[in-house]
């Protein structure tokens, strides 16, 4: 039984909040978005900023001091001096290389930090969106969005968008210094400069085109290799080997012109970035020339232009390769945006408490239908029925008789049609749903056990609950030997899904989940298949003491557990056939549990009302 | 290679935990065949490459001259011409570099493509190689690891141009100022030194990063995958803290991994300050003494940055060759087990637009069957994925021309185990088999049309068109006919494209009876003188087998081994062998 339809109102912080009116407002102002998760980290933006700042302006500083050096020297300066500024470009060199690393240092750390920080709420976030939406949503898919779109947006901002900021402040420092020295040749520069940037941003876009054919392509050979892997044996058998290869070949051939046709498109933008440095340096030198002749600049000035115009080459290459990552991290930052749109779709207005201790439970002329369906039914019908605090209930009924329903009305996974329930006198409806949650417990047939220790599978990883109180609670319910049994005791690490526990040990797991949460109402669906002796009898004495004291309504498979219980509930069709004290039940040899005991108290429930009907 | 910016190499060296025996590769030998298969691509590029790296020289030098024309106020312009001369030049060598390397890149990949899969897939024979691993786990070896062996030869060529370069630069630096050429060393070594040893950390670092991002998405995973137990136990905050350890243990990785890449790869251009600066330091007697030329500061300062590029280069072809030593024992598996030569065997690749693609191998001379017998057949089924190890054991089978032979038998009788072993898919351990009395050694190059052709229980389709899966290559004389008798000539009509139509991957667009029926006519189409059919029950109704077998036995005189349990099957048959156990029941 899948508790499905779950809804439980979402609680998103103001971040997260913020975050998905950013979305519904303006969807594509992904930066916008961006920028508001940077915000709150003033002191680390501040930091990264001064630490650019420097790691833009030391290229400038390099040229300065060569030119520095040819003019002195010109003029006669000491060896002392040159000594000097020779010695300030080494130290320049270690510096820019130790920038570089700060750069890369200070942005990762604050691009991880804001990501972390995404991460958690989206989590959140799905956390506490409805069924619905899970149910459309494979995990994977909501791994690769909360991780993997994140992820490139972590590499946008520290591999793109530090790199992009440090060569910004290069480019202006550098028309700035040049400005300085003469106005006119620093226009002429900035003219340039804007129109190289320009010219080395856009190649890259063009090239997206040819690269993913040439992807395609790949794709198909490597299918194909696949598929006639795959299809070995036949090949084998009917000497189709040489086909095979034939039209491997000729996949082959198809990836080597669409390489060419990539490639020829890499010379051409390789070719343009190039000329325009070229075209650069060759007009400068021109100019350099001119100038000299006239006497209005110096050696070193026309050495330093001719260095300028060749200093920014390297870092818009290097942006101009990562554009991709500017598209890869548009995208998640969008589908970012679209998943913190998500609403749950339940109310949650509720917030009167619920009285402590035990919770007793009633249902007033309950009905529930679902209307989306194709027909209509009414899963539950009329029913009405209390239990008082701390006593139990077992529920019997075949499948599709109304008992998943009558569960999911109780956890307020469904809303009822019509009637109400209430908890300790409240209705479900004035309560909290994250009270409602504190309170009560459920245990499903189809327990969930992740790839973790048997401690994290028994706190669900809630580090507030330390290996006393996990031991304490094993040992309440006499399972202490059972763990400890484990190779590692609590500490054994179970497989993908809870690989190496069976459907009886998981339900021993659940059981203790649920006591170390101490729930005031407990919902048992007990485990439908077969098990073995041994954990049979630990399952039953650990609910027994689960239990013990609390309000529960058990649905029953074994006709030994509802023995032991104070009510027993007969649904067909949605409708009670029968309710009342199992005492009494079992006294009236007319009553169907009574009909169902003679049948064997050890046969599964859902065999024997099959036998009985 | 073919992108000069592209150099950073940031692969780690997959970790890899198979046992290969990686100590009989030669590298340098593999290497040199990989790059000598075409011989006229690789020399030019060799050729192509280096000039490319190595006319930096040149223009550094016309830019010492500038400079120094600059100094005593001459004319720059010829100068100017020769720079842009000098680099349309290197423009049209890279075009031709890329030219020929990029078609020698495919053409290599190709080779050892082909061979692979053609160990792969042929019918016997020495060259015959098994599957060390599922066929999607073989794809990233038919598609990583060759493109790493490719790299490593590759590499080869960008290592010399680089060192040519070095060489050159630091002669023509001498001939200027021996002190400052030996100093631009010092930092050259330095660098190489620091690289290789910060180089182990960075891969440590990288394999620190990966567990810990395995270990945030796996924790994901099995946190929406179970989400309902903890929104049911109200514990989403105790997943997210959760998360947040694992996601801050990232943190940490993630920024030490980028730390150190940017470290090492940093260390380039910064190499190139220092060595700019060292130069400077030294030159400074120069100026004194009045040698010293502008010019000859701007032919330091050209050379030294792409110099600062050598100790990287040095350092990828070292990463290059652990990556490729990994890699060629990986492509080994995929080979014939004793004769890893033939991955790199000079085949027939043709992939140029101008080369005529053609099916290679014909097929073998028919030998018409009289009988065939089995005797003492035993073979086990040794798949590793497959728990249960079934067989045959000690099976005597007589077969005569045009007759029709079922077996029968239960679940796991070892029905499809026999048939298998007779065609040479599952090797046998004793027994033999004769072909009108000859013993057949290799039995999977024997049982191949036009003497046997094997369809088995759940038949393979590709994607390709519907006469392609038939034809296998083969010519189409047969064609219409081996359609015809399957009736699949009454499915074409509703097809769009006639006998073209593209059947979809493993051929999914076709029922599974249509696929059954591509099946037999592929195994129908050169008449064979045995058909070996596995249980068609799976996919035919009861009323289109015995219309197959009606059609069969009446049109054809193939003799036939089939294995059914339908009626309608064994009241037709010559004899009915049924098998319990793995064993003939008397």
């Amino acid at each position: 039984m899948g508790w499905d339809q779950y809804c439980s109102a979402s609680a998103p912080n103001d971040r997260v909040r913020s975050l998905a009116m950013e979305s519904r407002s303006r969807s594509s102002n992904h930066w916008r978005a961006l920028f508001d998760l940077i915000t709150p980290h003033r002191a680390r933006v501040t930091a990264i900023s001064a630490v650019l700042a420097v790691a833009g302006i030391l290229p400038l500083v390099g040229p300065l001091l060569i030119a520095k050096f040819i003019d002195d020297a010109a003029n006669g300066a000491t060896s002392a001096h040159l000594l000097w500024l020779a010695g300030i470009y080494v130290a320049l060199g270690v510096s820019r290389q130790l920038m570089a690393v700060a750069v890369a240092w200070t942005a990762a750390d604050l691009s991880w930090r804001v990501t972390n920080e995404l991460r958690s709420d989206l989590t959140r976030h799905v956390l506490h969106l409805d069924l619905g939406f899970h149910r459309a949503t494979s995990p994977g898919e909501l791994v690769s969005r909360v991780d993997g779109d994140v992820t490139a947006l972590s590499e946008f901002i520290s591999q793109f968008a530090a790199k992009a900021v440090a060569a910004g402040v290069t480019l202006v420092g550098l028309i700035a210094v040049v400005m300085w020295r003469d106005w006119r040749i620093g226009l002429g520069l900035a003219v340039y400069l804007a129109i190289a940037t320009a010219t080395m941003l856009s190649l890259r876009d063009r090239a997206v085109d040819e690269a993913a054919t040439e992807q395609a392509a790949t794709g198909r050979m490597l299918g194909e290799i696949e598929e006639r892997l795959a299809g070995a044996d036949d090949l084998r058998s009917n000497g189709g080997g040489s086909h095979a290869v034939a039209t491997f070949q000729k996949a082959s051939a198809a990836v080597l012109r669409s390489s060419l046709a990539r490639e020829r498109q890499g010379v051409a933008l390789w070719i343009i970035s190039n000329a325009v440095f070229i075209i650069g340096g060759l007009v400068i030198l021109a100019v350099d020339a001119a100038l000299l002749s006239r006497g209005s600049i110096t050696l070193g000035t026309a050495y330093l232009l001719f260095q300028y115009t060749q200093i920014l080459r390297e870092p818009l290459g290097r942006l101009a390769d990562e554009t991709e990552r500017v598209q890869r991290a548009a995208g998640g930052m969008s589908r970012t945006l679209q998943l913190l749109a998500e609403t749950s779709s339940i109310s949650n207005e509720g917030s009167t408490p619920l009285p402590t201790g035990a919770l007793g439970v009633e249902l007033s002329d309950v009905c529930f239908e679902y209307r989306d369906e194709e027909n209509p039914a009414r899963v539950v019908d009329n029913l009405t029925l209390s239990i008082a605090p701390g006593n139990s209930l077992g529920v019997l009924g075949r499948t599709g008789s109304g008992k998943t329903t009558l569960a999911r009305l109780l956890l307020r996974l469904v809303e009822p049609t019509s009637g109400t329930i209430s908890f300790g006198g409240v209705s479900l409806h004035d309560v909290e749903v994250a009270e409602l949650r504190s309170r009560i417990g459920v245990v499903s047939q189809d327990v969930h056990l992740f790839e973790a220790s048997i401690h994290d599978n028994l706190t669900l990883f809630d580090e507030t609950i330390d290996a006393s109180a996990v031991r304490a609670a094993l040992n309440e319910l006499g399972l202490l030997d059972w763990v400890s049994a484990m190779p590692q005791g609590v500490e054994t690490k179970l497989g993908p899904g809870g690989a190496g526990l069976s459907a009886g040990e998981s339900q021993l797991i659940a059981l203790t989940r649920l006591f170390l949460r101490s729930p005031d109402f407990v919902l048992l669906d007990e485990a439908s298949s077969r098990v073995d002796p041994t954990t049979e009898a630990r399952v039953t004495k650990a609910i027994d003491r689960l239990i013990d004291g609390r309000t529960a309504v058990v649905i029953a498979h074994r006709l030994s557990t509802v023995e032991r219980l104070d009510q027993i509930l007969v649904l067909e069709d949605g409708r009670a056939v029968e309710h009342g004290a199992t005492e009494a039940l079992s006294a009236d040899t007319n009553s169907r549990y009574a009909r169902l005991l003679a049948l064997g108290a050890d046969i599964a429930v859902d065999e024997a009302v099959v036998a009985y009907d | 290679m073919t992108d000069q910016t592209n150099t950073a190499q940031t692969n780690t060296g997959q970790t890899n935990t198979e046992q290969l025996n990686t100590g009989q590769i030669r590298p340098v030998a593999n290497g040199w065949r990989t790059g000598s298969f075409r011989p006229r691509l690789w020399t030019w590029s060799w050729f192509l490459w280096t000039a490319f790296f190595m006319l930096p020289l040149a223009s550094g030098w016309i830019l010492k001259l500038v400079f120094d024309r600059l100094e005593t106020n001459e004319s720059v312009n010829g100068l100017l011409v020769a720079i842009g001369v000098t680099e349309v030049v290197r423009w049209i060598i890279f075009g031709a570099g890329v030219y020929f390397v990029v078609r020698w890149w495919v053409a290599a990949l190709s080779m050892m493509r082909t061979n692979m899969l053609f160990a792969q897939t042929v019918s016997g024979g020495p060259k015959a190689g098994k599957l060390p691993g599922s066929p999607a786990e073989s794809i990233t070896r038919f598609n990583d690891d060759t493109r790493d062996t490719v790299l490593w030869t590759d590499s080869w060529v960008d290592g010399a141009g680089n060192l040519l370069y070095a060489f050159g630069a630091l002669a023509i630096m001498s001939t200027i100022n021996r002190g400052a050429a030996l100093v631009v060393i010092v930092p050259l070594v330095v660098v190489t030194i620091i690289a290789r040893k910060l180089t182990p950390r960075l891969y440590a670092a990288r394999s620190a990063d990966r567990k810990a991002g395995s270990q945030v998405s796996s924790f994901l995973g099995e946190v929406f995958s179970g989400q309902l137990a903890f929104r049911l136990a109200g514990r989403e905050e105790a997943a997210v803290k959760r998360l947040e350890r694992y996601t801050s243990v990232r943190h940490k990785t993630a920024v030490r991994d980028t730390v150190l890449q940017q470290a090492i790869e940093g260390i380039a251009s910064s190499t190139g300050d220092i060595t700019i600066g060292l130069t400077l330091l030294v030159l400074v007697p120069s100026v004194r003494s009045g040698e010293f030329s502008v010019g000859d500061l701007a032919l330091f300062v050209a050379y030294a940055v792409p110099l600062g590029e050598l100790p990287r280069y040095v350092a990828r072809l070292i990463t290059s060759r652990e990556q490729a030593i990994v890699s060629y024992g990986r492509l080994g598996q995929l080979v014939a087990p004793d004769r890893p030569d033939d991955l790199l065997e000079h085949n027939e690749v043709t992939i140029e637009p101008n080369d005529t693609m053609r099916r290679r191998d014909p097929d073998p001379d028919r030998v018409p069957l009289v009988h065939l017998n089995v005797r003492g057949l035993t073979a086990r089924y040794t798949d590793a994925a497959s728990v249960q190890t079934g067989g045959v054991s000690d099976i005597d089978l007589d077969v005569t021309a045009g007759s029709f032979t079922i077996i029968t038998g239960g679940v796991g009788a070892g029905k499809t185990t026999l048939l298998r072993a007779i065609v040479g898919l599952i090797p046998i351990s004793e027994g033999s088999v004769t072909w009108n009395d000859e013993p057949i050694d290799d039995l999977a190059a024997w049982f191949v049309p036009p003497n046997c052709a094997h369809l088995p229980q759940i038949p393979r389709l590709f994607s390709e068109s519907l006469a392609d899966n038939v034809l296998l290559g083969r010519d189409d004389h047969n064609l219409a006919s081996v359609l015809d008798l399957t009736s699949l000539s009454y499915d074409l009509g509703a097809m769009p494209d006639d006998i073209d139509t593209m059947v979809g991957a493993r051929g999914l667009r076709l029922s599974g009876g249509q696929a059954q029926r591509v099946a037999t006519a592929r195994s129908l189409l050169t008449t064979p003188e045995l058909l070996i059919v596995d249980d068609l029950s799976s996919a035919l109704d009861v009323a289109t087998e015995r219309e197959l077998w009606l059609q069969l036995r009446k049109t054809t005189s193939t003799t036939i081994i089939a294995v059914s349990h339908r009626r309608l099957a064994i009241d037709q048959a010559d004899q009915v062998i049924t098998l319990e156990a793995g064993r003939i029941l008397q």
